[in-house]
């Protein structure tokens, strides 16, 4: 069962529906109905990473554990062999599991999953399994082969492994693109509605089907009122806690390509302010490398007046994720304050892979990129350093890996980010949380540690 | 009292034998027949915050009206006097129970026939009513059946008996040895646990051997019970279930169950369930017999003394309650756990239930008139209340309530609810 100690007790208060009609136990029943603001329709091949994405994704495709006081297995377990060396990992897929085509979840599909997520835009989250020993050539032959389990043996000391499986980015998926089939607690069924899919381990959703119907905002509220919808994505609550906030963007750029005087006015930023007007909540400026969840802002220094124009200092390209609605606020706003100091810059739209693409091939010179953080530290600097530059994990981890204390750990980690932020191509600017709106019917949605809205045991009451 | 131009009509009755409650009957019986009801004869009865007494007189009052050839029916609505009229009923006696002292009835009895000519204007009959009053000094019975209803609160224990992390699926009381200690048994996601008066775990088996359903529910739910000193236990998260035996401290399997039990009374209640969901439905067994289709959520069978019966509690909200006996009484804003209990120890059974509240933070464990549902007493249980079980008390023949509760965090707990002091 899906049910464990929730490390963050928000369940209840999120969409208590008070006193109304209803029973102590579920309904069973009913459309959940699900209002998209600016969001497209989930779709199990595509990588979700924003925190309104990934949760309206694992309806139809679900990550291998939730993770919430520990890593709850969802689809699949993983348990640690002491073995020679570091030890290793094994995941095997629980009994049940199923693809819509009815075939069950293999150790192959996971492996096929994460070797397809560089492609799709998600290479960072790799970051997340780099302690796994040869972890290229091990994906390849699992991919191949038809095993029941999935053996990661570690090249050194990684305790936060299982946890890090938890991440939305490595839901296992079989195919790709528009073929491409998760196992998400709805399922296409033949008149092209999202039934009920009985191949998840932990049993039938309540609800008996799910829509998702694209929202705009201003109706959203009144559809929330009346039942048409009963929850919104993509919108912030006003009501509910905001939950943590781990969907970090920084501006990423190629060393050598940013005038550094660019570099210097992107420093000073005022990041309150940016946050404030162009990131709509839940948000918080992220002066360090990691958000404030994870680490104390280190002192930055105080806005200053902008140094003279310079004429002509330099031009440069800056990229922004166009499926975001913030990256292009943010990015203008970048251009504006950019150009008071002199510098101009060109602005460029595209998608995630463009995006990963054009970065790695040096078409552009900077780039703002979010990706969704895990809420410990070590894996989450782990993401980070993918992020900047994946040589610098062999080289970081390991260390890290080998103080077994979780607290001086996170100790050791946070020191780590503070070195590391001076010398990392990355400008660290926000941290969000997941926006969604609630209606009143809807009963038992929660939040898991990486602040994503979990309607696995959600029920509604009329 | 009520009509103008009514003959008063003041009759003490002495109680000696059939007691005082039997002769109050007597009394209100002749005056109704002295009266000139016809029948059929509709009766109402209130003794307001005295339950017990009401029911009980209603019965007396019942036999002797029958015998005065009335065909008296009972009625428990807010209106007796529309309610008589549309059910047919000629006459109309309304009664009210005072005790201060002696046992007042007092009411009046009414013609309820319509005249059909008389189209849609409220008319009444042209025909005489009659106030009705009788005394008699209330004997031992009637003194106990007023306290039997009187002054009953509930009381939560402050410390839980026992914690989880995961969820109770079934709350089971009963003796699991020979020499009859009374134990719980407790079925949770993971395993059935048998623990002592005080909490401590006396025995525990996996579920883990057991092969898992498919799909399973994924709203924790089961079925446990204690019949003939076996343990009955099934999860809806399993295939099979497990007949379990206490022997030297360990639960040993002895049967596989392939289908969850309910509880037993002549034979075992045996249910199916809906695949996938924590719903079942009556299959085999002395089930009282329920309309249409019910898909129940819940259930508890009282196989012993008193007021044996079987409560199902329906996904609706509702509850039935069926006696021994052959009644079958509907309850209304009734949750997921009920159970009958004699908290008094007066012989008078009561359900005790959650409230049917969404997902309340805080629930209330409800004491509710078996017939009808009235609250009786009622007291706030953080959490959500998902089992309800009777416990024999250790001071007497008062009966104690084991509640299952789900607490927010995911987690669940044991906790002990008794009638208030």
């Amino acid at each position: 069962m899906s049910r464990r100690l929730l490390l963050l007790a928000l369940g209840a208060s999120l969409g208590v529906a008070g006193a109304s009609a209803g029973a102590a136990r579920a309904r069973l029943g009913g459309t959940l109905a699900i209002g998209l603001s600016g969001l497209p329709v989930p779709a199990p091949g595509a990588l979700a990473d924003a925190p309104e994405a990934a949760s309206a994704r694992a309806l139809v495709a679900l990550p291998l554990c939730r993770l919430e006081a520990g890593a709850v297995p969802v689809l699949a377990a993983a348990r640690r062999r002491t073995g020679s060396g570091a030890g290793e990992v094994v995941i095997s897929p629980l009994a049940g599991a199923r693809f819509p085509d009815g075939t069950a979840l293999a150790a192959h599909d996971i492996a096929r999953g994460w070797r397809a997520l560089a492609a799709a835009g998600g290479g960072a989250y790799l970051g997340l399994l780099a302690p796994v020993a040869s972890l290229e050539p091990l994906l390849e032959a699992a991919a191949a082969r038809s095993e029941a389990e999935l053996l990661l043996p570690l090249a050194y000391p990684w305790p936060d492994l299982e946890a890090s499986l938890c991440h939305p980015a490595l839901t296992p998926v079989r195919g790709s693109g528009a073929a491409a089939m998760g196992i998400g607690l709805y399922a296409q069924e033949a008149g092209g509605q999202l039934g009920r899919w009985p191949g998840v381990p932990s049993g039938l959703p309540f609800p008996a089907a799910v829509s998702f119907v694209p929202a705009l905002p201003r109706a959203a509220a009144r559809l929330l009122r009346t039942g048409e919808l009963r929850a919104v994505l993509g919108e912030p609550g006003q009501s509910e806690p905001p939950g943590p906030l781990l969907f970090a963007t920084y501006l990423a750029h190629r060393p050598g390509r940013v005038p550094e005087g660019a570099l210097a006015v992107l420093a000073a930023l005022d990041l309150g302010e940016l946050v404030r007007t162009f990131v709509p909540g839940p948000a918080t400026p992220m002066p360090g490398l990691l958000p404030p969840s994870l680490l104390e802002p280190p002192p930055r220094p105080a806005p200053g007046r902008p140094g003279p124009p310079v004429a002509g200092a330099g031009a440069f390209t800056l990229g922004f994720d166009a499926a975001l609605p913030e990256h292009r606020a943010v990015a203008e706003r970048l251009q504006v304050k950019l150009h008071d100091a002199g510098y101009r810059v060109r602005l460029q739209a595209s998608d995630r892979p463009g995006l990963v693409r054009a970065r790695t091939d040096g078409s552009l010179d900077a780039a703002l990129v979010s990706v969704l953080l895990p809420p410990l530290p070590a894996p989450a600097l782990a993401v980070v350093l993918a992020l900047a530059d994946p040589q610098l994990l062999s080289r970081e981890l390991p260390a890290l890996g080998a103080i077994e204390d979780p607290g001086a750990r996170a100790t050791r980690v946070r020191d780590r980010a503070v070195e590391l932020q001076r010398t990392l191509p990355l400008v660290p600017l926000y941290a969000r949380g997941l926006r969604a709106r609630l209606g009143p019917s809807l009963v038992d949605a929660r939040r898991d540690a990486f602040g994503l809205l979990v309607l696995d045991d959600a029920w509604l009451t009329d | 009292m009520s009509g103008a131009g009514l003959a008063a009509l003041l009759v003490l009755a002495q109680a000696t034998s059939p007691g005082a409650l039997g002769a109050l009957a007597e009394a209100v019986a002749a005056q109704v027949h002295t009266a000139g009801a016809e029948p059929p004869l509709a009766l109402a009865v209130s003794a307001p915050g005295r339950p017990a007494l009401e029911r009980a007189f209603a019965t007396e009052l019942l036999g002797r009206l029958t015998a005065a050839g009335l065909a008296p029916r009972l009625l428990a609505v807010p209106d007796p006097e529309r309610a008589a009229r549309e059910q047919g009923a000629r006459s109309l006696l309304r009664l009210r129970l005072d005790l201060a002292g002696t046992l007042v009835a007092s009411g009046d009895v009414l013609s309820t026939w319509v005249n059909f000519w008389a189209g849609r204007a409220q008319t009444r009959s042209a025909s005489p009513g009659a106030a009705v009053a009788a005394e008699v000094s209330a004997d031992a019975t009637v003194r106990l059946l007023a306290r039997a209803g009187e002054g009953l609160s509930l009381e939560l224990d402050p410390e839980p008996l026992a914690r989880w992390p995961v969820r109770t699926l079934a709350v089971a009381t009963g003796s699991l040895d020979p020499d009859g200690q009374p134990l719980v048994a407790v079925l949770t996601e993971e395993a059935v646990e048998v623990r002592g008066r005080d909490g401590r775990l006396l025995a525990r088996r996996s579920l883990d051997a057991l092969p898992r359903a498919d799909p399973p529910s994924r709203d924790p739910f089961g079925t446990l019970c204690i019949c003939q000193r076996r343990l009955l236990a099934f999860s809806a998260g399993r295939a099979a279930g497990e007949v379990l035996e206490l022997s030297g401290g360990a639960l040993v399997p002895r049967e596989a169950l392939a289908r969850p039990v309910l509880g037993c009374l002549s034979a075992r209640l045996e249910a199916s369930l809906f695949p996938g969901l924590a719903r079942f439905v009556p299959s085999s067994g002395p089930w009282p017999s329920l309309p249409g289709e019910p898909r129940a959520w819940g259930g508890s069978v009282r196989a012993g003394a008193p007021g044996p019966g079987v409560l199902v509690l329906l996904e609706d909200g509702t509850a039935r309650w069926a006696e021994g006996t052959g009644g079958l009484h509907a309850l209304p804003g009734v949750g997921a756990g009920a159970a009958a209990v004699d908290l008094a120890g007066d012989g008078a059974v009561r359900i005790a239930a959650s409230s049917s509240a969404a997902a309340p933070a805080v629930d209330r464990l409800r004491l509710l008139a078996p017939d009808g549902g009235a609250e009786l007493a009622s007291v706030e249980v953080p959490g959500r209340i998902l089992q309800v079980a009777a416990w024999s008390s250790a001071r007497g023949p008062e009966e104690d309530l084991l509640l299952g509760v789900w607490r927010t965090d995911g987690g669940s707990e044991l906790r002990l609810a008794r009638r208030g002091r």
